[in-house]
């Protein structure tokens, strides 16, 4: 929605870029990189804050060969099909890194302080831990973890989006993966025509029903500790995960955990409206369909454009029941230009490169610092003062507990530095546009006044108690330093105080500690996966085929019949034809 | 070297060989091979354990058949309109049932999605519905066209004769006209119950994704990266095209009595 506050910075700090560049040209003239990533998933062209791919281009004086693919399967084929060497640098989602990485297709990194610096340095701790955690055995015995061998890229979760001017109780019914098999919204619901994300709602819907969930899952809500949250966490991630020790009894509670999904997800063919590829993100806008289950990323996209163009409000939200956080990351096949990729790797790590990508695909990096929060905190909110951050004029930040508007143009200069900034206290007589924050009686309030016919129109003369226009933020703020921990600027909170129309979006594009705790990662299906793929075949194809056996029966009854005239009447006429013959003679 | 007619048939050999002959080759090599590349049966043994693996044929087969005889339905009178010369005078009529086609189906179908949600018509509450008027929309004009063109060549004679001999209309409709025109209403059938039983695009559009016909069942476990089993059910649906264009090319041997006008 105001997008368009952080463009001047960075546009600032990648000339400099480009500037800087002139001292590294021709270091790697004359050679390629092969990058193979999913479609839409780098900042690209004239749109985009950095074409990252052209400045590395121009930066390192080599050529790019950007290659994209749709699915991980479809990657992975083509890959697999290639000779060595084809690929530099390939991005995919943790389960076919895992996959990858078990067949011996991908290196392992060089230590990251040396190969990749600005990972080691500005890549989210708490992410990579969630690398460090995720073990694979690979074919020789050895176990190794992700961490090793992926440079994380991206990360979201999988929820629900949904409009919430569909029903009353919608915002209640959306904290349930039951809302999904619930009558009062039939035919409403689109699902994700993708076998891993769908077995993820049939997952949860079916085992968050248990005793144990629900204790656990209480425990946690009443008392958000790290003990709790841990217990609360394996457990989600115990429902994910089949259990490879190869025992009898593991064999068969596998099993019976996809024949439990397919009975749900069977279930829940009869209540939505269908499956969908693409056509979901345009059809909630449309209102064809009031929900549909998405990335997180896809939905900050939708939620943007629903609003831009329609002036439409949608949410998303992760069920209480718990579901699937996913990461995508780099990986470096064998035979690739090791040193170039760890370039590139090292170039995209960038704060100023991430917060592009951010800005241009909407999904979430695994990089983190002050560049990335202010992105976020422009987008959804204010947030405490950062040196570096250019504010615009009207822009508000929160400096010693109190809130400053920029009133010109300032970069590096201290709030209350009065030549730059103001304190932003209310008054009614000042032209207030969307996105200002004022204090008032030691409350703060954003402006959610919006003019359809006119964006630059503000609102004078209004009353802080008329809630069209004013509406009381919260003073807790959102929390996400447990992501930023140590690349903020020092004495800096991780805390983002959205406007209370953004908070969900905010909430959407970094899911808090308690979103991530009841998230689990979906491994690998490993031997597993072909039993998921029947299944998911028999759910796609599942129809009540009484109508199906009566036509084709009737078709052959008819056909037979038809054959059996057919020859009588051959007959019939030979026989004329014989009489008629006698008679001649 | 002398050259040779025959040698002008080079270029379509090796098109033949490069695009037909050798991925059949890899298909059946696919089919009949396990993910570790050994020769296996087990291919045919999965399709035939899981009785929804026939389901969906059987399916595929309902709504070819029901596209066909509907398509057959609306066309046969639709294409002896327009080549009755009293009543359609110009081509532009029929350039005008044909156009459509020239737009690329996908685009299409996509527009038709939105135009029966728009005229109420759900296409995911009557998915089956929806896919069936997708389904005959895209195909009538490759009914209507052979038809329209055998019942050019129709020799109207023989149809004057029938009223002379005492037939009334019904009786000459079924006995002289329905049969000079059997070998465009069997091209017509093939144009449309072959393609409708491997069709995808359009069911998985108009049902989103509801109705699952054979084809994209194939494309379900192609991009599972199950290429054995995808291209076991593909070597089946080849073996049933091949089973169907020798059904119609018994048909219409049986009623070309005279000069063979087959492209075969």
């Amino acid at each position: 929605m105001k997008k368009l506050n952080l463009i001047l910075p960075i546009l600032l700090i990648s000339s400099c870029l480009a500037g800087c560049s002139s001292s590294n040209n021709g270091e790697y003239e004359g050679k390629t990189l092969t990058i193979y990533n999913c479609e839409d998933y780098i900042a690209q062209g004239d749109d985009a804050l950095i074409d990252i791919i052209g400045e590395f281009e121009k930066k390192y004086g080599c050529k790019v060969n950007y290659y994209t693919y749709d699915t991980n399967e479809t990657m992975y084929n083509q890959f697999s099909l290639q000779k060595e060497g084809t690929y530099d640098l390939i991005c995919a989602s943790e389960y076919m890194v895992q996959k990858m990485v078990k067949e011996g297709l991908v290196q392992k990194m060089n230590d990251y302080n040396v190969s990749i610096p600005n990972y080691e340095k500005y890549a989210s701790k708490e992410l990579r831990n969630k690398l460090k955690n995720m073990k694979v055995v690979t074919d020789s015995d050895i176990e190794v973890n992700l961490d090793e061998y992926a440079v994380g890229y991206m990360w979201g979760t999988l929820g629900i989006i949904y409009d919430p001017s569909c029903s009353d109780t919608i915002k209640e019914d959306v904290k349930s993966w039951d809302i999904f098999w619930n009558e009062n919204y039939k035919d409403l619901i689109s699902i994700k025509n993708s076998m891993r994300d769908t077995y993820v709602v049939g997952l949860m819907h079916a085992y968050s029903q248990s005793e144990e969930f629900k204790t656990l899952k209480e425990a946690y809500l009443n008392d958000p500790n790290d003990e709790n949250c841990n217990a609360y966490n394996q457990l989600v991630q115990n429902i994910f995960d089949f259990k490879l020790d190869g025992s009898k009894e593991s064999e068969e509670e596998n099993y019976q955990k996809i024949s439990t999904v397919k009975e749900e997800l069977i279930a829940l063919k009869d209540n939505i409206f269908g499956f969908e590829v693409d056509s979901g993100k345009t059809d909630i806008i449309t209102g064809k369909i009031k929900m549909n289950l998405a990335w997180s990323g896809d939905a900050v996209y939708s939620i943007d454009t629903a609003m831009e163009e329609s002036g439409k409000t949608l949410e998303y939200s992760v069920p209480e029941d718990g579901g699937n956080i996913w990461y995508d990351g780099w990986t470096i096949p064998y035979g690739a230009d090791k040193e170039l990729a760890y370039k590139f790797l090292d170039f995209i790590s960038t704060p100023e490169n991430a917060a592009s990508n951010m800005d241009y695909i909407g999904y979430t990096p695994f990089i983190v610092g002050d560049q990335l929060f202010d992105l976020a905190s422009s987008w959804y909110g204010i947030s405490d003062y950062s040196s570096t951050y250019q504010y615009s004029e009207g822009e508000t930040c929160v400096y010693s507990g109190k809130l400053y508007t920029a009133i010109q143009d300032s970069v590096g200069n201290i709030p209350t530095n009065d030549s730059y900034f103001e304190e932003a206290i209310f008054d009614s007589s000042k032209e207030y546009y969307y996105g200002n924050v004022v204090s008032y009686n030691d409350e703060w309030y954003s402006c959610e006044y919006y003019d359809e016919n006119d964006e630059d129109k503000g609102i004078v003369n209004s009353s802080i108690t008329d809630e069209e226009v004013w509406v009381k933020m919260d003073k807790k703020g959102y929390d996400i330093s447990y992501l930023f921990e140590g690349t903020l600027e020092e004495g800096r909170s991780g805390i983002i105080y959205p406007y209370a129309s953004s908070a969900n979006q905010l909430q959407t594009q970094y899911p808090s500690k308690e979103i991530s705790a009841r998230c689990a990662i979906m491994n690998d299906f490993g031997e597993y996966n072909a039993d998921v793929i029947i299944m998911w075949g028999q759910v796609k194809a599942y129809t009540d085929m009484t109508p199906v056996y009566v036509f084709l029966g009737v078709i052959v009854v008819i056909a037979i019949a038809l054959i059996i005239i057919s020859i009588i009447r051959k007959n019939l006429s030979a026989h004329y034809k014989r009489l008629l013959m006698n008679k001649k003679k | 070297m002398r050259f040779k007619r025959k040698y002008l048939s080079i270029p379509y050999i090796l098109f033949l060989i490069c695009f037909v002959v050798i991925p059949i080759l890899f298909i059946v090599y696919y089919a009949f091979t396990n993910k570790g590349g050994q020769f296996s049966f087990s291919n045919l043994v999965k399709f035939f354990q899981d009785s929804t693996n026939v389901n969906v044929l059987l399916i595929s087969f309902v709504y070819a058949i029901a596209n066909t005889l509907i398509c057959l339905v609306i066309g046969y009178p639709l294409a002896m309109l327009l080549a009755n010369k009293n009543i359609n005078k110009s081509y532009v009529l029929v350039m005008l049932f044909i156009m459509p086609s020239w737009i690329n189906f996908v685009i299409r179908t996509s527009a038709t999605r939105d135009v029966l949600n728009w005229i109420g018509l759900s296409t995911g509450e009557h998915s089956q519905l929806t896919t069936i008027i997708g389904l005959v929309y895209n195909y009538l004009p490759f009914v209507i066209l052979p038809l329209y063109t055998t019942m050019l060549k129709m020799d109207k004679n023989q149809i004057e004769a029938s009223k002379d001999l005492g037939a009334n209309s019904v009786q000459t409709f079924f006995k002289v006209i329905i049969p000079m025109t059997m070998p465009g209403i069997v091209s017509a059938a093939t144009m449309v119950f072959m393609p409708t039983l491997s069709s995808y695009v359009i069911s998985d559009i108009l049902s989103e994704y509801n109705v699952v016909l054979f084809g994209s069942y194939i494309d379900l476990y192609f991009n599972q990266a199950d290429w054995n089993f995808g291209s076991f059910m593909a070597l089946i649906m080849l073996l049933l095209i091949g089973v169907s264009v020798l059904i119609s090319r018994k048909f219409s041997n049986e009623d070309e009595t005279g000069g063979r006008a087959s492209i075969w």
